[in-house]
This record gives C-alpha cells, structure tokens and sequence, in this order.
C-alpha cells in the first residue's frame, strides 16, 4: 500500500511523458534580430509621346527591443528619367523618410506609436504602398489626395469580438512639419476596420481633418473581400476630399494557380485588373502640387504578375486613360526584388 | 510514518513533475489526431510561454490566421529565418493591426 503513490505517480509521470510525443511540438524562435528588409525596384512607363524610367529603393530598418517595443524606418529613394517627344532626357530623385517610428506593445489591444509614419487612411497608404506589394505599379488617383505622411503620435490596435469579428483601429495627430525629408501638416484622422474572419471581408471607414490654413475633412471608405473558394482578391477604395475632389478605385487579382494549363508557368502567375476613376471639384483646379488630374478623369489597368521566385516578382500591365486633355494608352513594365537581411545574427 | 512520507512524494511527485511535463506538451484539444497531424491547430498547440495562452476561436488553426491576414496584402510571402519572422510579424502587427493571438499563431506557422 505505501509504494501504491509512488507507483501511481510515476505510471501518471510517463503516460504524460509519453503523451508528450505523440502531439505536434513547437519551439517558439529565440528573441527577434534586428532586420534590414525592403525592395529595390525599376519600372517603366510608356505613354504616347513620352517614356518615363522609374528605379526606385526603399531600404526598412526593424530594430526590436524586448518583447514590447519596435523601432521601424523607411526610406525612399525614387527617380524618375523622362523622355517627352523631341526633348532631351530629364530626370530627378524624390528622397524622404517614408516612417521613422517608436511601437510600443502596450497589451494586447493598443499599440502606442510615436514619431513619423504612414498616415492611416483607407488601406492603400499603410498596406499597398509598396512597390513589391502592390499589383498594378500606377498608383491610384486618389491616393494623393490621402495625406501619406504624418509627425506625431499615434494608438492602434484590433479587439477581437467573438469568433467573427475583429475590430481594429487607429487615431493619430500630426503636427505640422516644414521639412524637405519629413514634411506633414497639421491634422488630426482615424480608421475604422471591421474585419469578418470567416467571411475573410474588411469593411473600413477613414476621417481626417487638416487643422492648418484652410480646415478641410476628407473622407474615406474602403473593402477587401478574398474568396475562399478561388484564389480571387478584391479591393477598393473611395475618398473624397471637398476642395480636391473625390474618387475611387476597384481592383481584382486572380492568382492562375488553378488552370489546368502551362502548370510551372501559371502556378507563379497571377492576373490583375484595375478600374479607377476621379471627379475633380466643380470650379476649381484639383491639381497642383497634389499630383491630381486637372479634370475627371477615368482609367481601367490590365495586368500580369510573375514570381521568377518568392522575392522576385516581374510585372507587367496595359492601361488607358480616359480625361479631358485627350485619351492615351499606358504601358507599364516593372521589376522587384524584395530582400530581408538581419543585421545582426539570425541567420537560422 | 513511511507510508505518509510516500504519499507525500508522490503527491510532489504529481504536482510539481507532472505540470512541468504537461507545459512542454499539447494540450488535449478536440481536434485529437487531425491537430497532430496538420501540427497547426492553435486550440489545440503547446503553449509556447509559460505565460502567454492564445484566445483563438475553436478550430482557428494557425493557417487559417495566416490565410486570413497575411494574403489580404501579399501574393507572396518568402521565407526568411525564424529569428527574422519574429520580427516582421511584430512589425506587420502593428502594420496590419492584426490582434495579439494572431499575430502569434502567424509566426507558429511561419516558424513551425
């Protein structure tokens, strides 16, 4: 009677033991290294009457610090070399501080960010941007409309809701800065996101308000819906800003992995369409240093994407643009190669 | 006197050595056999830290995570080493707003 304990005991010591190896074992990775990561990328874009050359680098420092902090930059360097008819070449570089931020992991819901970054509105800005992300390389009309960068602070977070809702969010404000590497403007905004796991469907809305000379709003919505039964991706984005004008974009991408045809060739491709459109306010000119048409303005992308391998992605894509200063066909032909090199250890 | 020594070991025995056992083995989910062969179920996976416990829904596998968040953005995601994951999915929690318990069972099935 007096060994039945320790027997018990030890009989319960190896049926756990050997339970233990019947199960899926997971090792979580040692702590994160310090990461040099980003793209480099040359595109081209060819318009009747004028051919432009775009190389461009954006390298991105992540730096953690214990289990809760995140240092993260990025740098841009974009050039442009422009060919018009009967002209010589022309070029310039556009450099800036796409983000240099402090996260703080305050607990599971709110991140606390501080310094310069992304400003959250709709979902081209924060998640697209890039030129190794993104499926069609012209970005959007409206996207310079979206302030694209902000100084200030920032909270952040999601909050799950049950099994079919997460609700993630973000508010900043920014303060105004008059410099050539890190301007922004004085303003205050937010994004809304209401994410559907099972139905694998976001709906947003984004507001943000410009708090220096003229106080205007600009609104913003924005969709991501993925089909779980083919590999289709859809996304769209309307913003509409009353002194700039107003516009949306839809876009869908096709991931060929499916057809049943050139197997090696279409498991790496994937096909793309984009229809925009932008309506400039009535009786004023919407252009300027904003980078938008002078006029409504209409245009529909059709493209393709190839994988040479996971980090290297070839793309190309036919467009027309439909606008008051005369219809035109757009080509554009691009390259990128995503890297990411620790910078220190972390080579396993 | 001996026979309440033994008991008391025992009873150490069960308390002390079998937890530290069962920390490092998974949990008895109701997936049973499908989760330790897809080796992905969250509900279902080891507790990574002795502190953290994941609050997925039940049947949320680490692959669904990944599916749901990560290609909402990314054709393509290249590998990279384990300790570069850890980093760049902190980065893309705070990028994506993904929660906390996805963002960990993104980088299990990043790293597993």
């Amino acid at each position: 009677m007096k060994h039945f304990g320790i027997c018990a005991a030890l009989v319960l010591l190896f049926a756990v033991a050997a339970t233990a190896q019947d199960g899926p074992q997971y090792k979580q990775p040692e702590g994160g290294v310090p990461v040099l990561t980003g793209f480099v990328g040359f595109g081209t874009d060819f318009q009747s009457g004028q051919q432009q050359l775009l190389p461009a680098i954006s390298p991105i420092v992540l730096v953690p610090f214990g289990e809760k902090w995140l240092v993260e930059s990025e740098l841009e360097l974009e050039g442009t070399y422009t060919h018009t008819t009967n002209q010589p070449w022309d070029h310039e570089w556009e450099k800036g501080v796409e983000y240099a931020q402090i996260d703080y992991l305050a607990n599971r819901y709110v991140t606390v960010v501080g310094g310069r970054f992304l400003s959250p509105f709709g979902i081209f800005n924060e998640r697209l941007h890039s030129g190794w992300i993104r499926n069609v390389q012209t970005a959007p009309y409206i996207t310079a409309m979206e302030m694209s960068d902000s100084t200030g602070g920032m909270l952040r977070g999601a909050i799950p809701v049950g099994g079919f809702l997460n609700i993630n969010y973000a508010g900043f404000f920014s303060a105004a800065v008059n410099n050539s590497w890190v301007g922004s403007t004085r303003t205050a905004g937010e994004r809304v996101g209401f994410f559907f796991p099972k139905a694998r469907l976001e709906l947003g809305t984004s507001f943000q308000r410009q708090l220096q000379d003229e106080h205007v709003n600009t609104f913003g919505a924005d969709a991501i819906w993925q089909s779980e039964r083919v590999p289709l991706d859809v996304r769209a984005e309307y913003a509409r800003n009353v002194t700039l004008g107003s516009g949306y974009w839809i876009e869908g991408a096709y991931r060929m992995r499916k057809a049943p045809f050139w197997k090696p060739f279409m498991r790496k491709s994937q096909a793309e369409v984009r229809f925009e459109q932008f309506f400039a306010p009535s009786g004023m000119s919407a252009s300027g240093e904003m980078e938008l048409p002078d006029s409504n303005a209409k245009r529909i992308f059709a493209g393709w994407s190839y994988w040479i391998r996971p980090d290297v992605r070839t793309n190309f894509a036919y467009g027309r643009e439909f606008i008051d200063s005369g219809d035109h066909n757009v080509w554009t032909v691009g390259l990128t190669y995503r890297f990411a090199f620790p910078l220190m250890g972390g080579r396993k | 006197m001996k026979y309440r020594i033994s008991v008391g070991i025992s009873l150490i025995l069960v308390f002390v050595l079998v937890p530290l056992v069962a920390a490092q083995t998974p949990s008895s989910g109701s997936s049973g056999s499908a989760s330790a062969s897809q080796g992905a179920n969250t509900a279902s996976q080891p507790k990574t830290d002795k502190t953290k416990k994941l609050h997925l829904p039940p049947n949320f596998s680490a692959d669904e995570a990944y599916k749901q968040n990560c290609t909402r953005c990314h054709s393509e995601v290249p590998p990279v080493s384990a300790r570069r994951t850890k980093t760049i999915v902190r980065h893309m929690r705070v990028r994506a707003n993904i929660t906390a318990d996805e963002a960990e069972a993104i980088l299990q099935y990043l790293t597993q």
